[in-house]
């Protein structure tokens, strides 16, 4: 059992899985970052390989990317950060990457670092299955996949037979970003993926307040998962990006678990 | 992907639908301007015969309106309203403006900042021909980053909308579809060449940024035994960042849906490109190039941003022809393979454009 699938098998409320871009700004805020993503109740952690060319993110995704790779972090500190991470912590590690950084470093090498490093998910945005061959046969990490708008039940189908450890629902058509309020469609879509599929299902794309995560969640999503709220308290953060990344977290969290 | 899908499945529905291609051929003669001349130049003095396959006289002034007309007409028979486009030096978006002006659909290109200064006289053709043009301002804010930002607007209005890729890249069904809506210019240039001049070309050339012009060019030529030559940009020189040789410098990878040769470091991050041109200012090629050059079928090589001047000046003056500075590049590669080739060798270049729209560059600072 990976720590994702224990991590959906031992919950009794909806998951929070918290991104953030590997490096941005610097390694050591990065570090910071995910520390207190953790302490502030996010259940997993999504790292995002920084990308030149991050064509299925919005502005601030896109502008965390450009300062990560301004500041010089490559691959290299993607790996060193999980194994920090994963010193101090049995959070499950989803690693999401555009695929050009995983062809370049060579398919089966990047999957075993990764595996080696600490992550349990790999998550390769511009990868189908077709193309990914190598993803599907390790047993290392759990392939995520992803589930758009447009994606038929047949395919659904497929995902949910190839994916292990969670199936990523994207809320509506385009790119990341926050929303005022998720499309009325999204609960229907969730009862038609899990007609399908046994896995569980995250929410992303759009979920930025406990306003949107609570409409997933009440729409029937096993998990919710926030980025581009993250990015942007990095962004607009003057002093130790951390503390403004917990508030975000927890504001967050309230929505999916009123205490 | 369904988009994808959709998109191929209605390509393989137009290529078989006779009325369509009836259309797109009406358009391709009486609106654009087709067929194009095969010019035989009289005064650049080489040995070899050098002949030009005027692509710049279509309307608009490039060879992007084969594929515009094409891509477009494909839209409105799959029942989409709306046109998006990315656009480099502009020519494609001002093809795009045109073709969605004469068949009612609305149009919307994005452009890199930088690109938008370098070419403000084909941002003010678009508007006027009732596009709205919105600005990149991410990355290094040209080219590259204006497919990104289409393909983001693609994913959000697929629905209603088609994206009307400008060049052979991007996943399938593009490079194809590109591919079969530019081959009218290697089609005509072949039977143009038997008929005008006796014979098949012993080599053609063509500019690659994308490589649309030239994948028109070669792909109705592969089976014949004549050579295929494209040239890229060599900008200010070999180093990384100075250049646009995706084919002569790259490595394997993927950008923007394809698996091609790509400018990238050692971790598969895009490289900065560079080019006079600004449509060959792009970090990929169109994979069906990547596999020419590694079949061995056709070949690839560079010219600088002062070759490609150097050329613009010498067929502007000599021929009274000002091409754009992108398709210099494939004279100037002319001109240097009239040096090495056989005498009385017969080699036809693709003019893919014309140069007003350079003219800033070579006279003012923009070089």
């Amino acid at each position: 059992m990976t720590r994702i699938t224990d991590a959906f098998g031992r919950r009794s409320q909806p998951l929070l899985i918290a991104c953030t871009i590997a490096g941005d700004p610097t390694p050591e805020a990065s570090l910071a970052v995910i520390r207190a993503m953790i302490t502030a109740g996010a259940d997993m952690i999504e790292l995002i390989v920084p990308f030149t060319n991050p064509v299925a993110d919005g502005p601030v995704i896109r502008r965390g990317h450009e300062r990560a790779i301004r500041s010089g972090n490559g691959i290299g500190t993607v790996f060193s950060l999980i194994e920090a991470v994963r010193r101090e912590s049995e959070v499950p590690i989803i690693l999401m990457t555009y695929a050009n950084p995983v062809i370049a470093r060579g398919e089966d090498r990047f999957l075993l670092d990764a595996a080696e490093a600490g992550a349990d998910g790999i998550l390769v945005v511009d990868m189908p299955p077709e193309e990914g061959r190598s993803l599907i046969a390790q047993e290392r990490l759990d392939p995520i996949f992803i589930i758009a708008p447009s994606t038929p039940t047949m395919r659904m189908k497929e995902f949910g037979t190839l994916g292990k450890g969670f199936l990523y629902l994207v809320s509506a058509p385009g790119v990341t970003g926050r929303r005022d309020h998720l499309p009325t469609d999204l609960c229907p879509r969730i009862e038609a993926l899990k007609a399908v599929t046994d896995l569980p299902v995250a929410v992303g794309f759009g979920i930025g307040s406990a306003g949107t995560a609570e409409e997933a969640v009440s729409a029937g999503a096993d998990a919710v998962i926030a980025g581009s709220a993250i990015t942007a308290a990095i962004e607009a953060s003057s002093g130790d990006p951390g503390e403004d990344v917990a508030a975000v977290v927890r504001a967050i969290r309230a929505g999916i678990r009123p205490s | 992907m369904e988009p994808l899908r959709d998109l191929a499945e209605a390509y393989d529905a137009f290529r078989e639908d006779q009325q369509a291609q009836e259309e797109l051929g009406s358009l391709l003669r009486r609106y654009a301007g087709r067929a194009t001349p095969l010019y035989r130049c009289r005064n650049l003095g080489t040995g070899s015969t050098i002949c030009l396959k005027r692509e710049d006289l279509l309307h608009g002034g490039a060879h992007k309106i084969n594929n515009t007309l094409g891509q477009a007409l494909l839209a409105k028979k799959s029942g989409r309203r709306r046109l998006i486009a990315e656009t480099g030096a502009g020519q494609h978006g001002v093809a795009t403006a045109m073709a969605g002006a004469v068949l009612g659909l609305e149009v919307e290109v994005f452009m890199g900042a930088v690109d938008m200064e370098r070419q403000a006289p084909n941002v003010s053709r678009m508007e006027l021909l009732g596009a709205i043009v919105t600005p990149v301002g991410t990355g290094s804010k040209t080219l590259s980053d204006a497919v990104d930002e289409a393909l983001r607007s693609w994913a959000a209005t697929a629905d209603d909308s088609h994206y009307l890729i400008g060049s052979c890249v991007g996943p399938d069904p593009f490079p194809r579809m590109v591919r079969d809506f530019q081959s009218v210019i290697g089609e005509e240039l072949r039977s143009q060449s038997i008929a005008e001049e006796g014979r098949l070309p012993d080599a053609v050339v063509a500019c690659v940024g994308g490589g649309s012009n030239a994948i028109g060019t070669f792909f109705p030529l592969l089976d014949d035994p004549v050579r295929l030559i494209g040239a890229e940009a060599g900008g200010r020189g070999l180093n990384p960042g100075d250049h646009g040789a995706s084919l002569t410098c790259g490595s394997p990878g993927v950008l923007h849906g394809a698996y091609t040769s790509l400018l990238q470091d050692e971790e598969g991050r895009i490289s900065q490109t560079h080019s006079i041109s600004a449509g060959l200012d792009y970090p990929g090629v169109g994979p069906e190039h990547a596999l020419l050059r590694d079949i061995g079928r056709a070949e690839y090589l560079t010219v600088t941003d002062a070759e490609a001047v150097a050329a613009f000046r010498l067929l502007s003056r000599r021929e009274g022809i000002i091409p754009a500075l992108e398709s210099a590049h494939a004279v100037a590669a002319a001109l240097r393979l009239a040096e090495e080739m056989p005498e009385e060798s017969l080699i036809a270049v693709t003019l893919s454009g014309r140069g007003d729209k350079d003219l800033q560059a070579i006279t003012g600072g923009g070089a």
